[in-house]
């Protein structure tokens, strides 16, 4: 319990910290919010006439204070681009990445556990030596080029697939999540790769221990050492594993939106990023941010709840 | 000596292959590679023009070429950054310890757990797009792996008798750390160079493929491949040729790496 | 009747496409009711052999028999489920490593009953299964075995730990059961009782043991018959009848006892003074309260000039502190050491030569570094050395002097032996010309026949150079052998011993 709140407390200050630095990133960039939006024909008086008003005279930690506490009432400002609340803007969005993100994760748990467990029955073995070269290319292979061969064998080659042809859930449920099957493969393939190759590695490594031999000598037969003893030593470090996976994830949807034109969170960032729409991508990176801290930190609570060891 | 596995020279194969095509593009190409022929628009694979044309008529073959070199120079660059820095942060705090070490520890945490493609991409919507600003943004987002890497083998090295026997034996503090200890973290690092060097030909060409990386007309081999995707119906070819290309070299490099760990 | 008879056995691994022999025709019997020892040194082949009964090896290693018959049933034709059966029930295992032999994140309660479940299944319940594990933890000696069936091994300290393995091995009440290395890991008083615990299953349960150990007095002392084995062969294959023959090693020992205590009795001139020195751990917990544990209490000690002082401990005892705190690697909270003039800067001889030498570089640089350093120290300016002589000379000098060959001066030292390495780590605390030298344990990792070695060693090295030596040891025979006063250190408090 006294880990939980420490840990608690290290997230909260994590946060702050975060929110700090992406405030001031996001000030300090040449070029402010009223010259954005007057444009380069106004007047200095203008512009500092609008300045005064948005309050960006202030002192740096009023104004982060300000900012702070809108961002806690999820009011981040309005989009340069769009005209509308940045909450707004990126809760639209927001449905296609989950449900993203929510796709892959599930392709990556599904066969994550048997495809290392496979590979690693028999370490160097034919099957192994496959399982293996086929996550080096997982892994070395870039997402968008996957992401366009995909389209181009399902789509062009095969019309089992329709390009762009996102559909909101609320629209039709069904091809919501059959659209978003294959930019999920895309986004899975490479973590899934290097998780298989993680839980691999971590039980060939458990069988060489010592308990793997008395689990041996006590008459299990190596399917039951395999079920009874290693699996769960090996799980628990694939534990951590798996949240850093979990970050991983969305940052390939940021590509992989772009590669299916689907209207997701990470296509309105690259499109904010090169319009210089500054409220929208510091509220994205935030929100990635805390994303990716707290699920570290549920990892890390989760570990200490299933390891004896750490107790 | 043991034996090298068939996969490790596969993968030296390859790599020299993406390498010398590079170094040559550096010097001479069969064609200049923003010559455009419009005559010649997204024409297919010939003898002429191996790898097709792009659809300005540019021949592929020689931005590919170009490509590549743009590709490597920017990589290497990246993990030197990510690895020199890395290193030294890393060395330092793991043997001094201390507040510093624990701050810093602390941020470099919250860092880590970042994939590195969503930091350059924060640098990148603050400092603006471009080359150098592409590889200052991938080197900062490699340093944290670096330290982590490098502090954690110090935490074991230091508590080696040998390290001891140096602190016995009044050896300064920034001698044990850099000449006696780190040569014994080589193998620890040759390994992370590999594996971050592939993560920076990736990142670099997934930063270019959405428009953050090199700037046109300057050949990218991620932007050609963005540029593709629109003449995919047309023009099939135009994507292969680079995409081939950053996956012979990251592949080749995941086969080295992957060799030089199982010979461990 | 021959409860257990293996006849050529033969075990080689595949090297690079060689066949690589690492047991050779081997064969040996166990009646029942017997204890068999098994001696021979580490990599001998005495634990391949034993795993290769079970056929408990991995698919590295190939075993074949001519035959291997236990209850006048053939091990050797037997299918991997057959063996199955027999392994955990009829022949049961207990291994060196107590430490690690346990299932991490099983509850001991789990693990213990795993042998029950696997050969009785659904004949036993679950309340009986309960109670057969209590009755053999209680067996095996452990307290409150009630207690112990929800904790998970790394609670409990390595003695019980091996204990545990004990129970879980007899919980089937097996024919043979073997104890390989068993008792290595663990300190004198817990070894005795182990012993004792194996005597007790012989006689209650009558079960056959094969003991195997690396230390031929312990199997002497416990088994009815020994073999023993050497680079993969059986060399003897005797009763205890020879027994009576004392063994070199001690008569040695006896000998250099002799003379360390005896003639020149030098005069009793102080060079290190340890008073009143107390020291503790403070560690800060998260809301910033500091827990302090005292580590050292109030420890006085002096070392005279020319002699080596004993100090013996257990692990935890406090000795590795106290040697941190003299070579000022560690300050003490109370307490002063003084260390008289012409003899400062202590150097140490580590008990793991392979971690107390730095991997990257070569032998002749460490020594180097080691010799520039310790100029450095002194005050003495590199180009006066020279001088006399240049750094190779002294290197090579230095290796003469550990009766090592001057071409080690390149080597690295992964290649070299366990008795090379420590010779190197002397080499490299004496080579900067300290008159102490602390030796931390120094011959505990390295083989029983090399440990007289590098001792002869250190002894003549304090006479040709004139050293005074701190001697720690947990060992109190290589103590006694070794030192001419004796401190013992228990609890973080000392007191000296009488010889």
């Amino acid at each position: 319990m006294r880990y939980v709140g420490k840990k608690l407390i290290a997230l909260l200050v994590t946060l702050a910290a975060i929110s700090f630095v992406t405030f001031f990133a996001f000030t300090i960039i040449p070029g402010d919010a009223a010259t954005n939006i007057m444009g380069m024909d106004a007047t200095e008086e203008e512009i500092e006439a609008l300045r005064e008003a948005m309050g960006l005279n202030d002192n740096i930690f009023v104004r982060y204070g300000r900012w702070l506490l809108g961002v806690l009432r999820f009011d981040l400002g309005t989009s340069l681009q769009y005209s509308i609340g940045v909450s707004e803007l990126i809760g639209g969005r927001l449905k296609a990445t989950a449900g993203l993100a929510f796709e892959s994760l599930l392709i990556i748990l599904v066969l994550a556990v048997p495809l290392g467990l496979l590979s690693a029955l028999k370490p160097n073995g034919a099957l192994d030596n496959c399982i293996t070269t086929l996550t080096q290319v997982g892994m070395a292979v870039p997402q968008f080029f996957l992401g366009i061969m995909l389209t181009y064998v399902l789509g062009v080659l095969l019309h089992v697939f329709r390009m762009g042809g996102y559909v909101s859930p609320g629209d039709n449920f069904g091809a919501y999540i059959s659209f978003l099957f294959v930019p999920a493969i895309t986004v899975a393939v490479p973590k899934l790769s290097m998780m298989t190759k993680y839980l691999r590695d971590c039980i060939v490594a458990e069988k060489r221990k010592d308990y793997v031999r008395t689990a041996k000598a006590k008459g299990n037969d190596a399917a039951r050492v395999l079920s009874h003893h290693i699996l769960k030593n090996a799980l628990i470090p694939s534990l951590t594993f798996f949240a850093m996976i979990v970050a991983d994830v969305f940052a390939g949807s940021i590509v992989c939106e772009q590669v299916f034109s689907i209207p997701g969170v990470g296509r309105l960032l690259i499109a904010s990023i090169s319009n210089r729409d500054f409220p929208v991508v510091s509220a994205i990176v935030l929100y990635t941010a805390a994303l990716v801290v707290v699920t570290n930190t549920l990892a890390d609570i989760l570990y200490r709840a299933v390891d004896p060891r750490v107790n | 000596m043991k034996k090298r596995p068939a996969s490790e020279i596969v993968g030296i194969v390859m790599v020299s292959f993406v390498v010398v095509l590079a170094i040559v593009g550096l010097f001479w190409t069969p064609y200049d590679v923003n010559a455009m022929d419009y005559t010649l628009k997204n024409s297919a694979p010939s003898f002429s023009h191996p790898f097709g044309t792009d659809n300005f008529g540019r021949d592929i073959l020689s931005r590919v070429m170009q490509g590549a070199s743009s590709s490597f120079v920017i990589a290497t660059l990246t993990v030197a950054i990510g690895a020199v820095v890395g290193t030294v942060i890393g060395a330092l705090t793991g043997y001094f310890g201390g507040a510093a070490d624990a701050v810093l520890m602390r941020v470099n945490d919250a860092l880590a757990a970042f994939p590195g493609v969503l930091i350059a991409l924060v640098i990148i919507a603050v400092m603006g797009n471009g080359r150098t600003n592409l590889i200052i943004a991938l080197g900062i987002a490699f340093i944290p792996s670096f330290v982590r890497v490098v502090r954690g083998e110090m935490l074991v090295q230091k508590e080696l008798d040998y390290v001891k026997n140096l602190k016995l034996m009044r050896a300064g503090s920034l001698r044990t750390v850099f000449i006696d200890i780190l040569p014994n973290l080589s193998t620890v690092l040759r390994s992370s160079i590999l594996i971050g060097f592939q993560n920076a030909v990736l990142s670099e060409a997934g930063m270019s493929y959405l428009g953050l990386g090199v700037t046109p007309p300057d050949p990218s081999l991620g932007r050609m491949l963005s540029e593709a995707q629109s003449y995919m119906i047309f023009a099939p070819w135009y994507a292969i040729a680079p995409g081939v290309m950053i996956l012979m070299l990251t592949l080749g490099l995941g086969f080295v790496s992957h060799g030089r760990e199982e010979k461990r | 009747m021959a409860l257990l008879e293996i006849k050529n056995m033969n075990i080689s691994v595949d090297a690079g496409g060689m066949e690589k022999r690492l047991v050779q025709d081997v064969s040996f019997e166990v009646s029942e009711g017997e204890i068999l020892g098994l001696v021979g040194s580490s990599g001998s082949g005495k634990s391949l052999t034993s795993m290769a009964i079970a056929r408990i090896l991995s698919d590295d290693y190939k075993v074949t028999f001519e035959e291997a018959l236990f209850m006048e049933k053939r091990l050797d034709l037997m299918s991997e489920k057959e063996l199955c059966d027999i392994r955990g029930k009829e022949i049961a295992y207990v291994f060196q490593e107590p430490m690690t032999s346990l299932n991490p994140v099983v509850t001991i309660g789990k693990q213990a009953e795993e042998p029950l479940i696997l050969h009785f299944g659904k004949t036993i319940t679950k309340e009986e299964r309960r109670k057969t594990v209590i009755d053999a933890l209680k067996d095996a000696g452990l307290d409150d075995p009630e207690g112990l069936l929800d904790t998970y091994p790394h609670r409990l300290s390595g003695g019980q730990r091996q204990r545990v393995m004990i129970a879980m091995a007899m919980i089937t009440k097996p024919k043979l059961l073997v104890a390989d290395e068993i008792t290595t890991a663990l300190d004198v008083d817990t070894r005795n009782r182990v012993i004792d615990l194996l005597k007790h299953y012989r006689e209650t349960y009558g079960v056959s043991i094969i003991f195997i150990s690396h230390d031929r007095k312990l199997v002497d002392n416990l088994a009815d018959r020994v073999i023993t084995i050497s680079n993969g062969k059986i060399l003897e294959n005797a009763g205890l009848s020879d027994d009576d023959m004392p063994s070199p090693t001690t008569e040695k020992g006896r000998t250099r006892q002799k003379r360390a205590g005896g003639l020149d009795k030098p005069v009793p001139e102080p060079v290190l003074t340890v008073k009143d020195m107390s020291f503790s751990y403070k560690d800060k917990n998260i809301f910033g309260k500091t827990e302090i544990t005292p580590v050292l209490k109030n420890v006085n000690l002096t070392l005279f000039k020319g002699e080596t002082l004993g100090i013996v401990g257990k692990s935890g005892s406090g000795k590795s502190t106290l040697v941190k705190v003299i070579c000022g690697l560690q300050t003490a909270d109370k307490g002063e050491v003084t260390i008289k003039e012409g003899y400062e800067d202590p150097q140490m001889v580590f008990q793991d030569p392979y971690s107390s030498l730095n991997p990257a570089k070569t032998i002749g640089k460490i020594l180097k570094e080691s010799l520039i350093l310790g100029l450095k120290r002194k005050g003495i300016k590199p180009s006066d050395y020279t001088r006399t002589k240049s750094y190779g000379q002294a290197v090579m000098e230095m290796l003469k002097n550990v009766g090592l060959s001057s071409e080690i001066a390149f080597r690295r030292v992964r290649e070299l032996s366990g008795g090379q390495r420590q010779r190197i780590a002397i080499a490299t605390a004496l080579i900067s010309e300290p008159k102490i030298v602390i030796l931390d344990e120094p011959v505990s990792a390295i083989d029983a026949d090399l440990c007289d070695q590098v001792l002869e060693l250190l002894s003549s090295l304090r006479e040709k150079f004139g050293l005074s030596y701190i001697f720690i040891s947990h060992d109190p025979e290589v103590i006694n052998r070794t030192c001419d006063r004796v401190m013992v250190i228990e609890d973080g408090e000392t007191r000296e011993r009488k010889k």
